[in-house]
């Protein structure tokens, strides 16, 4: 891995290090892979046992894409944030270097304006998933949630209900990101986007409020995850 | 020293967990650096044009009241320096793949004819003020130099050394201006 980018950094040669690397990170994860699922397997269906609970595949690669695709949105968002901070203009305060992504505005810009791409269209493929699968009629908030939350006695029952409310209302904070990004990428050809949300500090303002929004759902998601579910749970989900 | 072995072999789900942290410290390696950011920006890029092609229309967007004017939102930005320009001195150059190069004084562009908006003008940075340009619609321009069929792309370049490229469908935009003047300031 180390020849892969010495080849890269050395020679330049920037494309064909990067199809080495896709062969390297393929390579070296399927037989991981294998192991990691052959593994499990064998523990549930030879050994028969049922302790470990089990995601699809389409939901884990989701977890995945979404975490990577954040973190990058999140730190090129800053550095171009820092350009000129929301709060208090060029006299406002900045975020230290160590969280920004890009090394200057127009970088900070081309890794934003790249992983809105992987974000956007993974959380498409996922809502359509959610949709054909009808996953969303069992798998998301519903008044039964509500009810427990008001008069259940079960504090299980309870956490339950919190978890899956949690999870659910970050789906809207996500589409107010995308759209309210949409509309300062290009503010001329969906002004009628843009005129949705009044002014401009508050188009800024809402979007750079998903950032907070969206780390403080991801400790509380978290959270409530190794309640409902111990560290077994988050297992599941990303092994 | 302790001969002791380690009770704890690096297992498994270990192994996996270490590989996914390491690549993430890999990934936030870079973050301080815009080493990746031209990479990315070649693989992205043809994407996103296609997408602003998709988007671009020749209809008119909306344009703002003379009271909607925010004056102090206007932020003066330059690349290095303010450039001192004599009006009499100044001459645009429009060269490259055209039919017709040309080089125009003040007077000649002062000639053709003047059209005045007020817009939401929004930076790169992020801020955006709405402001009132008056100057030459820069379709204009393109139609006296007759740029060849195969351009794409016109290139700006300004006086304190900044530079920009745009696609030709954006620039012959009726709403895209080069402006001379501003009753701001």
């Amino acid at each position: 891995m180390g020849g892969i980018l010495v080849l890269a950094a050395v020679n330049h040669q920037v494309a064909g290090a990067f199809w080495l690397l896709v062969t390297y990170g393929i390579g070296a994860g399927l037989p991981l892979l294998a192991i990691a699922y052959g593994g499990r397997v064998l523990s549930k269906r030879i050994l028969n046992l049922r302790s470990i609970p089990s995601q699809t595949f389409l939901s884990k690669t989701f977890h995945w894409i979404n975490i990577i695709s954040l973190i990058l949105m999140i730190g090129s968002g800053l550095q171009i944030y820092n350009a000129n901070p929301v709060f208090g203009g060029r006299a406002g305060w900045h975020f230290p270097d160590f969280l920004l992504l890009g090394g200057w505005l127009a970088g900070g810009r081309n890794w934003h304006f790249a992983a809105m791409w992987l974000f956007s269209l993974n959380l498409l493929w996922y809502g359509i998933y959610i949709f054909v699968t009808r996953r969303w009629q069992r798998r998301f908030a519903d008044r039964g949630d509500l009810k427990a939350l008001q008069v259940s006695q079960n504090p299980k029952r309870k956490n339950y209900a919190w978890h899956r409310v949690v999870y659910t209302a970050i789906v809207p904070v996500l589409l107010l990101a995308i759209l309210s990004g949409l509309s300062m990428y290009k503010p001329a050809q969906l002004h009628w986007l843009s005129g949705l949300f009044g002014n401009w500090q508050t188009l800024r303002t809402v979007h750079f409020i998903t950032v907070p929004t969206v780390i403080l759902f991801t400790i509380a998601h978290s959270l409530l995850a190794l309640k409902v579910g111990s560290i077994r749970l988050i297992k599941s989900m990303f092994l | 020293m302790s001969l002791i072995l380690p009770k704890h072999t690096l297992s498994r789900r270990r192994l996996l967990q270490l590989s996914g942290l390491s690549g993430v410290g890999f990934l936030l390696g870079g973050c301080g650096t815009n080493l990746f950011s031209d990479n990315v920006r070649q693989i992205s890029e043809p994407l996103n044009e296609r997408l602003e092609a998709l988007l671009l229309s020749q209809k008119l967007i909306p344009e703002f009241p003379i009271s909607a004017i925010e004056a102090d939102k206007l932020l003066i930005n330059t690349f290095d320096f303010t450039p001192q320009i004599d009006p009499a001195q100044f001459r645009l150059t429009i060269d490259g793949e055209v039919s017709k190069a040309m080089q125009l004084s003040m007077a000649d562009i002062q000639k053709l004819p003047l059209t005045s908006t007020v817009i939401r003008h929004v930076c790169v940075e992020g801020w955006a003020a709405i402001v009132q340009w008056g100057g030459v619609q820069l379709r204009d321009l393109v139609a006296l130099v007759q740029p060849k069929s195969n351009v794409r792309y016109v290139y700006f370049k300004s006086a304190d050394g900044y530079y920009e490229s745009w696609d030709i469908a954006s620039a012959v935009h009726p709403q895209t201006l080069m402006a001379y003047q501003s009753a701001i300031r």
